[in-house]
């Protein structure tokens, strides 16, 4: 009886109810795919956010996850624009990271965007030192030399320091003595020494990680305990 | 104007117009010989005028011990520096000071306008200063007047602000100041010595001076300014300055009218200097200056490598830390080593009588001269009267009948006095310079001594004014009397015994074999082979049973070693004074390394001979020495292998 | 119709903008290829030659102040570097058929490539030549001359059309003057 109501019932509605009907559906299902879609991206951008986040973790320094909306390199430059600020508690000098070791320093920052010069950006330097060494150098970066990869400087790099094997050569990482970047993380190999202003050192070209051009996100160290520069 | 008028006045003008063409051609002629002929006068005038140069020393050479231990090196030393030319700094100057004045001015006092600009020198760099201070957590200030005197005198040098910054203020003032800051860092080396003050004398130390560029240096001609580079001074660094020294480093500035820098035009970067290797066993050296430490002794200790008359170890005690002579040897320190008497190098620079070890000699001369031979016994009553005065022997109740070996081993006196005065002075001085006793050993090192003495009659009347007397060839044999020679003497006179030939030129430096092959042919000592073994037997028997057995005490091991003790008296003012010495050769049938210790006694009368007290300093020298070369031990008899209990 | 047409360089500098801000997004992608395109000689052309000096400088100020933003040089650098570009072509404009694309086209060439030398010689006074990577330059300024040369006629057209939709004919005042 309830299905014969029913029925009579759907009977009554009208061809035009019937394609509003159809119409609300079609539109639902057009929702539920952009909604597919969307999630899709989500799930991409939340694995590369998680690969991001398996940075270790480092009881001075809280992470600030910031995805970057505006790369600017050229040949006087190299800056990057992530999308947080001072009210996330970045501030300038703030270290910057990614997987991949260093990305740079927070040079600028607004309410809620920040500009970092990058590694190879002529005016960051940083106190790197020769991974199982600890005799800190200078590193600075030094542009985008070749169309290869961005480079970097290091000065007062130990004489004793050699290229014995051009496949696996030195690596620079972070002292941790000035400061501003944990010990550590990655920086980039020396390709080439020469020798240096003094005689007693030589300087380096540092080839560093040719992700750094295509970076999309980034973590920025904030200090737990602000340093009083 | 008439026709006549007309050309008078033209041939005026013509006069007037060839006049101008001949002003205008002098005019050209003048530039063209400035312009073209002497432009490179021109330009090389102007180059002087507006070019300086930079001087920066190359850093010395690394030196390493024989087996590649590093013993001196380059110590890194970071500075952070102001340069006080650059425009930015000059702006601050001039902005400083014009606010001072104008202060002053307001309040409408007076004011010396040089000490303002002192004052307002100062502030700058101390407000840069003061961000350093800030970073480092430091408070260093700085001097007005010094940052006046740089700026005028040095304009192109760095200005130093912090000396010595540590690595991780280092890497603190890289991380936060910025590029731009005037503060810069600036490195620079200093020498150091990771041994401290082992070989010190030897190795000598490097003093700050101007440096002397090559002359094959570009830009001779132009204004030079320098810092401070290093020179040897003493020891290794002196002898070997012009291997170690680094080849100096140039740039040359186009700078303004004012003098200050604009642009660099030319760089040459320093180059290091070479690398030496030294013959020197570090090991061996360290365990000897032990010795002298534990016993808290004075004294000096040489070992050669007899093959290749290289210097395995040289020791002399007092020392000082070399680490205090860098950067620079300040008047205190200079002052406490001079008082505590550690200049001096004893080892080559200090002359002691040589006692008991000359008797080796005196048996040389006196076998060389056939006064005795191995059937020769000699009878020790406890003395020898000479002359009208009893000499006696140091075992008073006598030794009773001796032959050389059992002579040498118990060093009976009264069998060298007997043989000396046999042979006469004339044979014991001329063997002695036959050794080449009487001159310095040639070693390459600077400052060795050359006021040994052997004495001779005629030295005596020319310098004493006495005739040369029977008792004086007494004491001559067994090592007293005028005889003064170095421990590095003493060393060379056991090895030239040891291998029967007149050996010199001891090397501090590692010899190649092409350095070996130069070197003259020693010419034989001239004793038969059959003679030459008596003394060998004779050291031999010493340590092992006689004065040098302290050398083998080594709980029942024996060392194939021959030694020869002696204990020199000393004449000061209440007393005498005891050297104890020791002279040894190792492994004795065959030697290879000699030595000589002299240990200094200190107090007045006191027992210090050399067979209780240098026997068992040099004892350890030898333990490492046949551990570093345990083919030279003898072959010990196969033992038949021990029964083990489960074959039992 | 007279308040729009005497504050027409808010309509151009919006259109400056949105020309930068595209750029600048192509930029983001173009770093896996190294090029980096630069093309305020295209918006210092434009107010230039076809918009009068009051107009041409109103027009060009936020652009500067937006570029000084961006960029790490000392603030002011650009504006300075824009309005003396953009001045020196206003008093030469008389002197060329700026109406036609194939003068204005090396006009905004020739000031691109101003750009690109004031730039690189700030650069070099304050990091030194070892910080620039001339190669790169030339790469940079070569992509930014096709882009200009490409974009040249479409953005002139599309901002004069877009100034004729609020009734501000430039073409008609341009011939009558």
């Amino acid at each position: 009886m309830g299905n014969l109501q029913d029925y009579w019932a759907s009977k009554t509605h009208s061809k035009k109810d019937l394609f509003e009907a159809g119409q609300n559906l079609a539109r639902l299902n057009a929702g539920y795919e952009l909604a597919i879609v969307e999630n899709n991206a989500l799930k991409g951008e939340i694995t590369r956010l998680e690969n991001l986040l398996q940075l270790p973790s480092r009881p001075n320094y809280r992470y600030e996850i910031a995805r970057v909306v505006s790369r600017d390199f050229n040949s006087w430059w190299q800056r990057i624009e992530i999308r947080k600020g001072s009210i996330h508690g970045i501030r300038r000098g703030d270290a910057v990271v990614f997987t991949g070791g260093v990305v740079g320093r927070v040079s600028e920052v607004g309410r809620s965007t920040a500009i970092i010069d990058l590694l190879s950006n002529g005016r960051l330097r940083m106190a790197a030192i020769i991974e199982g060494d600890n005799r800190p150098m200078s590193f600075r970066g030094a542009g985008a030399k070749t169309f290869a990869s961005p480079n970097g400087f290091a000065e007062f790099v130990p004489s004793d320091v050699k290229i014995t094997d051009p496949e696996r050569p030195p690596r620079l990482i972070t002292s941790g003595m000035g400061g501003i970047f944990p010990p550590g993380l990655h920086i980039g190999y020396i390709t080439k020494l020469t020798p240096g202003a003094n005689g007693m050192f030589n300087d380096a070209d540092i080839q560093l990680d040719n992700r750094l051009m295509g970076i999309s996100e980034v973590a920025v160290l904030i200090p737990l305990n602000p340093r009083n520069e | 104007m008439n026709p006549e008028e007309k050309l008078r006045y033209q041939s005026r003008i013509w006069l007037f117009y060839a006049l101008v063409v001949v002003l205008v051609m002098i005019l050209l002629s003048g530039l063209a010989y400035r312009q073209i002929l002497q432009n490179d006068v021109y330009f090389e005038r102007g180059k002087i005028q507006n070019h300086r140069r930079i001087l920066t020393p190359g850093p010395r050479g690394n030196i390493y011990d024989r087996e590649g231990r590093l013993i001196v090196s380059n110590k890194s030393k970071f500075s952070a520096v102001v340069f006080l030319a650059d425009a930015s700094v000059r702006r601050s100057f001039r902005q400083e000071y014009y606010g001072m004045k104008n202060e002053f001015q307001e309040r409408g006092e007076k004011f010396d306008s040089n000490r303002l600009q002192i004052e307002a020198r100062g502030n700058v760099i101390q407000s840069y200063l003061d961000d350093v201070n800030r970073m480092l957590g430091r408070e260093t200030s700085i001097n007005a007047s010094r940052v006046s005197q740089h700026f005028n005198m040095n304009p192109l040098l760095p200005y130093p602000l912090i000396d010595d910054l540590n690595r991780e203020e280092l890497a603190v003032l890289l991380e936060l100041l910025p590029i731009e800051h005037p503060i810069q860092i600036y490195a620079s080396h200093t020498r150091h010595y990771p041994y401290e003050n082992s070989a010190a004398h030897l190795l000598g130390y490097v003093r700050s001076s101007l440096l002397e560029p090559e002359k094959d240096l570009k830009g001779g001609d132009l204004r030079t300014f320098s810092t401070k580079g290093t020179f040897g001074d003493n020891g290794i660094e002196k002898e070997y300055d012009h291997l170690l020294q680094g080849k100096t480093g140039m740039e040359i500035w186009v700078v303004d009218p004012a003098g200050f820098q604009v642009e660099r035009v030319q760089k040459q970067p320093p180059v290091t200097g070479k690398d030496l290797h030294l013959s020197i066993d570090m090991d061996l050296q360290r365990i000897v200056e032990q010795q002298f430490e534990v016993y808290d002794s004075k004294g000096a200790f040489v070992a050669i490598d007899i093959e290749t008359m290289e210097v395995l170890a040289m020791v002399s005690k007092p020392d000082y830390d070399l680490n205090d002579t860098a950067p620079f040897l300040s008047f205190t320190t200079a002052k406490d080593i001079g008082e505590r008497g550690a200049w001096q190098n004893k080892a080559m620079q200090g002359l002691f009588a040589p006692g008991s070890p000359f008797k080796l000699l005196t048996a040389v001369a006196g076998l060389k001269a056939g006064v005795i031979d191995d059937d020769t016994v000699i009878n020790c009553p406890g003395f020898l009267r000479v002359g009208r005065r009893n000499f006696p022997c140091h075992n008073r109740a006598g030794h009773g009948d001796m032959d050389l070996e059992h002579a040498l081993s118990s060093s009976c006196n009264v069998f060298f006095y007997t043989v000396a005065l046999q042979i006469g002075i004339d044979n014991l001085s001329s063997e002695a310079i036959f050794l080449g006793m009487d001159q310095p050993t040639k070693i390459d090192l600077p400052f060795e001594t050359n006021g040994m003495l052997v004495p001779t009659k005629q030295w005596k009347q020319e310098r004493k004014g006495q005739s040369w007397y029977q008792g004086d060839t007494a004491n001559t044999a067994i090592g007293q009397g005028f005889l003064l020679f170095s421990p590095l003497q003493m060393a060379v006179m056991a090895a030239s015994i040891g291998t029967n030939q007149v050996l010199s030129y001891p090397s501090v430096l590692k010899r190649t074999s092409e350095d070996l092959d130069k070197l003259p042919i020693p010419r034989s000592l001239g004793l038969p082979e059959e003679d030459h073994q008596l003394i060998l037997d004779g050291m031999k028997l010493a340590a092992t049973s006689g004065s040098a057995r302290f050398l083998q005490e080594l709980k029942g091991e024996k060392l194939p070693l021959g030694g020869k003790t002696g204990t020199a008296q000393v004449r000061v003012k209440g007393g005498t004074l005891e050297m104890a010495w020791i002279v040894a050769l190792a492994p004795i049938d065959d030697p290879k390394v000699a030595i000589a210790i002299v240990v200094e006694g200190e107090e007045v009368g006191a027992s210090h001979g050399g067979g209780s007290v240098a026997a068992p300093m040099a004892k350890p020298f030898f333990q490492e020495y046949f551990n570093k070369h345990p083919e030279l031990l003898p072959a010990v008899e196969e033992q038949a292998a021990p029964t083990t209990a489960s074959n039992l | 119709m007279n308040t729009l047409s005497n504050n027409r360089w808010i309509f151009v500098s919006f259109g400056h903008y949105l020309l930068l801000f595209l750029v600048g997004q192509l930029n983001h992608q173009l770093t896996y290829f190294h090029i980096h395109l630069t093309i305020t000689g295209l918006v210092i052309a434009f107010s230039s030659l076809e918009l009068n000096f009051r107009q041409s400088f109103l027009s060009l100020v936020p652009i500067a102040f937006f570029i000084d933003a961006k960029s790490p040089l000392v603030f002011g650098t650009s504006f300075i570097v824009i309005l003396s570009l953009s001045t020196a072509i206003y008093m030469l404009r008389s002197r060329f058929r700026r109406e036609q694309a194939r003068t204005s086209i090396p006009i905004s060439l020739a000031i691109n490539l101003s750009v690109f030398s004031a730039y690189t010689f700030y650069s070099v006074k304050h990091m030194g030549w070892d910080q620039i990577n001339i190669a790169m330059t030339f790469w940079n300024l070569f992509w930014s001359s096709l882009v200009i040369a490409i974009l040249h006629p479409i953005y002139f057209d599309l901002q004069i059309m877009m100034l004729e939709f609020i009734g501000i004919r430039i073409t008609e005042e341009q011939r009558e003057t």
